[in-house]
């Protein structure tokens, strides 16, 4: 409890090392162009067996009638776009 | 080549030469499928198990006598017993098998070597029961987040450190060039935890530091595990299968990126505010709710990310099992930061710190956010990975108005009741308090009466639960999904 | 920024409190490195007829210093608050005058500063006050028969006459700390005298409740729990 040296040593190296990893990550990012076309990016989580504009989840044994449901309100915003 | 370069050649995940690069979705839950169900059977055991003491820990604060004379069951080892159930039982294993699906998905690469990875997770989980019986049977360190026996911290950070590696390694092999900005949460967060968790650990326990340095570094972890190890495994579950069973993508994927880095930010100074007051520095606080202040900033950027994803969609949100949770829990987290942030104020924190308002808070962000999350993401993803549909319908709405309306009431319970008790603590009249001890302490049983009441729904949704996982596992009533999504496309059945 | 941040709270803690040392009351001399500004005070320590004058922070040998230590005893006993989980409602912490009502409910004369916990192996805090905040309750209820009794059966204590209309504990009992036993030759000196009104807790006919060896060192630890002493930095009068 008296010498506080090893500790703060050790602490320090660590903290240091944590603190250059966030950088590293961050120079990576920036460097990977990782911050631009943000938007195609966006849509890395869809593919062609769960693509893009396709409900993926309904309650079990509902969906048919979900589907007829969401379809009508999906007309709605369409129409209105056309008038 | 030697074995153990063998062996690191063979952690390599992707595709080896002469097989098609591409991989489809299905064929990822494929592979993960084992480890990844044998992580959610952990969780819904240790959501059971956890709700089993919470039940107890709630009936002993307005009944005192129930299971009184029984040492093991004492209010204190009950509610420690609850809380590293949920945490390092339930929530961890949930975080295991969502985040490693949703990193797998990703990347679009799986786990080499499942084995490793499933008897770590096998050791994972024995070292949390050792620690739970631990804390029943004597050996509770007092230590808020950390109550487990010391002994078993070596387990869980080795098996941790076997469970962990497998997300940086898919990272590191991914098939694609954009990280998804739910990878970066789960990255974060993979390195956050063991970090947090192993400075903790020696700090407090195998070192200990001198005084209340110790309570820094308690509040330094226990804030930081909610903040930088749940709430980023929560959110990349949001921004994942928010967009995705919309069919859109997220409305500002821009905004989504600012929330992670202000996140990583500022998130990690705040939780000295459960120090205000308390024997620590000044300025320490200081930095502290200023930090806490600043968290209005990626709560703000992600409540209108998600609500503008989901506005307009109401209905295809309602007809989701999964999305009914997670935007349920999305909006918890708006809320729950905005109350944290709001917390850190002295004025607020005088009346709060010490009360019930404070446990309120808590289950705020780790049940009406963080587990809520969780549920929404086991109800899409069990399905893909057994290629099954889930057997009952009615049980997922039971389970979710149970949940829902429990998880209300409850709050509403806590976060009054912990204000009433707060004012009647601290109010005076002519320098003296108004309230004695015992005034103080039957006011608040009304409120524990409402939240044991509330218990009981959340139970029943829990066990609503647990039936229709079972039964998922036991095959079902229909064996093969019928009718399309929940699982897409009708070829589904051809690659079973 | 995780590794900046703890760096920034937890390092540099830990640097400011590796100085800290216990203190005597007044003492240090104006020569010392550890200046504390405000509170010095002169007196004749040597005798020789001048006064010297000394401020708060380095001790003189030979001197009782603050904090204190506790007692082996009370440190078994602080074992058993720790696997009992006496923190999840009870706090050790005073806040200041005018921040919360703590020095008005009598829970310590003065805040608590971070000097006060530097001897203590494991610091409890504590976040939560169910019950009232313990810090000095070895001064406020200085009794080993209250705490038995108490710890036995909360309600014995906070509703002796069973009156309904009266609020009641909702501590709960820690009666396996206690254990029934035969009456020797002359009843046990610290057995629990149960009043009537509580026939259900008494020991059937030629039995007695007396404390356990982790009973008797609960209260042990709760006793040692005080605020009597001053610190430079926080005074009884702040
Ligand atoms: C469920 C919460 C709870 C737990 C756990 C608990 N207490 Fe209490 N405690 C209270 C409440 C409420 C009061 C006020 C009513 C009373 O005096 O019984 C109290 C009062 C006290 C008092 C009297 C303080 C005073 O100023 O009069 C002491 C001493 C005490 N508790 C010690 C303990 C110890 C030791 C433990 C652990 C073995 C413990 N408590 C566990 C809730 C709790």
């Amino acid at each position: 409890m008296e010498s506080w040296d090893g500790y703060l040593i050790f602490i320090a190296a660590m903290g240091a090392m944590f603190f250059t990893s966030a950088v590293l990550v961050l120079v990576w990012a920036l460097k990977h162009k990782q911050f631009s076309k943000l938007n195609q990016g966006a849509r890395v989580i869809f593919d062609e067996e769960e693509p893009e504009g396709v409900h993926t989840d309904y309650f079990p044994g509902e969906a048919a009638k979900a589907r007829e449901m969401l379809a009508k309100e999906e007309h709605k915003p369409l129409k209105h776009a056309t008038r | 080549m030697s074995p153990l370069i063998s062996f690191f050649t063979s952690i390599d995940p992707r595709q080896k030469t002469g097989v098609p690069l591409k991989v489809q979705l299905s064929e990822i839950d494929r592979q993960m499928r084992v480890p990844v169900i044998m992580f959610l059977c952990f969780a819904v055991l240790w959501l059971q198990i956890g709700t089993f003491f919470a039940m107890v820990s709630s009936i002993k604060l307005h009944n005192p006598e129930f299971l009184g004379d029984l040492s093991w069951l004492t209010f204190g080892r009950t509610r420690s017993a609850h809380l590293n159930s949920v945490a390092y039982g339930w929530a961890n294993n949930a975080v295991f098998g969502v985040g490693l699906w949703i990193m797998a998905r990703l990347c679009k690469v799986t786990v080499r070597h499942a084995g490793i990875l499933i008897t770590a997770g096998i050791f994972w989980n024995i070292g949390v029961a050792a620690g739970v019986f631990g804390i029943l049977s004597g050996g509770m360190t007092s230590i808020e987040w950390l109550e487990m026996p010391m002994q078993v911290a070596p387990l869980l950070a080795l098996s941790y450190a076997m469970i962990g590696v497998w997300g940086v390694i898919m990272f590191r092999y991914r098939a694609l060039g954009h990280v998804y900005v739910s990878q970066w949460y789960i990255l974060g967060g993979l390195f956050w935890f063991p970090w947090i968790y192993m400075i903790a650990q020696v700090m407090i326990l195998w070192v200990p530091a001198r005084g209340t340095v110790q309570a820094i570094t308690n509040w330094w972890f226990a804030h930081n595990v909610l903040g930088l190890w749940y709430t980023p495994m929560g959110l990349a579950a949001i921004y994942y299968f928010l967009p995705k069973v919309l069919g859109r993508p997220i409305h500002s994927y821009y905004l989504s990126v600012l929330g992670f880095w202000s996140l990583a930010l500022f998130y990690n100074w705040a939780g000295v505010h459960h120090l205000i007051g308390g024997p620590i520095p000044v300025w320490l606080i200081s930095a502290g709710i200023v930090a806490s202040v600043m968290m209005v900033i990626p709560a703000i950027v992600t409540a209108i990310n998600h609500h503008m994803t989901a506005v307009g969609n109401a209905r295809a949100v309602w007809c989701s099992p999964t999305l009914r949770f997670i935007v349920f829990g999305a909006m918890s987290y708006t809320f729950a930061s905005l109350f944290g942030s709001a917390m850190a104020l002295r004025d607020i924190n005088v009346v709060t710190h010490f009360s019930q308002f404070t446990v309120g808070h808590a289950h705020h962000g780790a049940y009406a956010f963080f587990t809520m999350v969780m549920f929404g993401s086991v109800y899409f993803m069990v399905p893909r990975l057994l290629k099954r549909e889930w057997p009952s319908a009615a049980l997922i709405k039971v389970h979710f108005w149970g949940t829902a309306i429990g998880i209300g009431i409850m709050l509403f319970a806590l976060h009054i009741g912990g204000w009433i008790q707060g004012e009647m603590w601290n109010e005076l009249k002519d320098g003296a308090p108004v309230y004695s001890n015992l005034d103080v302490s039957q006011a608040l049983v009304k409120w524990f009466l409402s939240r044991s009441f509330a218990g009981i729904l959340l139970t029943i949704g829990h066990v609503a639960f647990l039936v229709n996982f079972v039964w998922m596992l036991a095959g079902g009533k229909s064996t093969r999904y019928k009718e399309g999504p929940t699982l897409i496309g009708d070829k589904e059945g051809s690659t079973l | 920024m995780l590794a900046f941040s703890w760096t920034g709270l937890i390092l540099s803690s830990v640097i400011q409190y590796g100085s800290l040392q216990p203190v005597t009351e007044f003492v240090n001399h104006p020569q010392s490195e550890e200046q504390i500004t405000g509170a010095f005070i002169e007196l004749d320590l040597d005798n020789d007829g001048k006064k010297e004058s000394f401020v708060p922070g380095v001790n003189q040998p030979g001197e009782q210093t603050f904090p204190q230590p506790i007692s082996g005893l009370a440190q078994q006993g602080k074992e058993v608050y720790q696997n009992m989980g006496c923190l999840y409602c009870h706090s050790q912490q005073v806040r200041r005058k005018g921040f919360g009502a703590d020095f008005e409910r009598g829970w310590g004369d003065r805040q608590t500063v971070p000097r006060d916990y530097i001897l203590q192996g494991r610091v409890l805090l504590g976040t939560s006050r169910t019950g009232p905040d313990l810090m000095a309750v070895g001064q406020r209820q200085p009794s080993w028969e209250w705490h038995y009794l108490h710890l036995y059966n909360p309600r014995i204590t906070a509703n002796p006459t069973r009156d309904p209309n009266k609020p009641d504990s909702i501590m709960p009992p820690f009666r396996f700390l206690f254990k029934v036993q035969k009456i020797g030759d002359a009843p046990s000196p610290d057995a629990l005298k149960i009043p009537d009104n509580f026939p259900e807790d008494k020991a059937p006919e030629g039995y007695e409740i007396v404390p356990t060896d982790e009973g008797r060192a609960l209260v042990a630890y709760l006793l040692s729990l005080k605020l009597n002493y001053e610190l430079p930095e926080s005074r009884f009068s702040e």
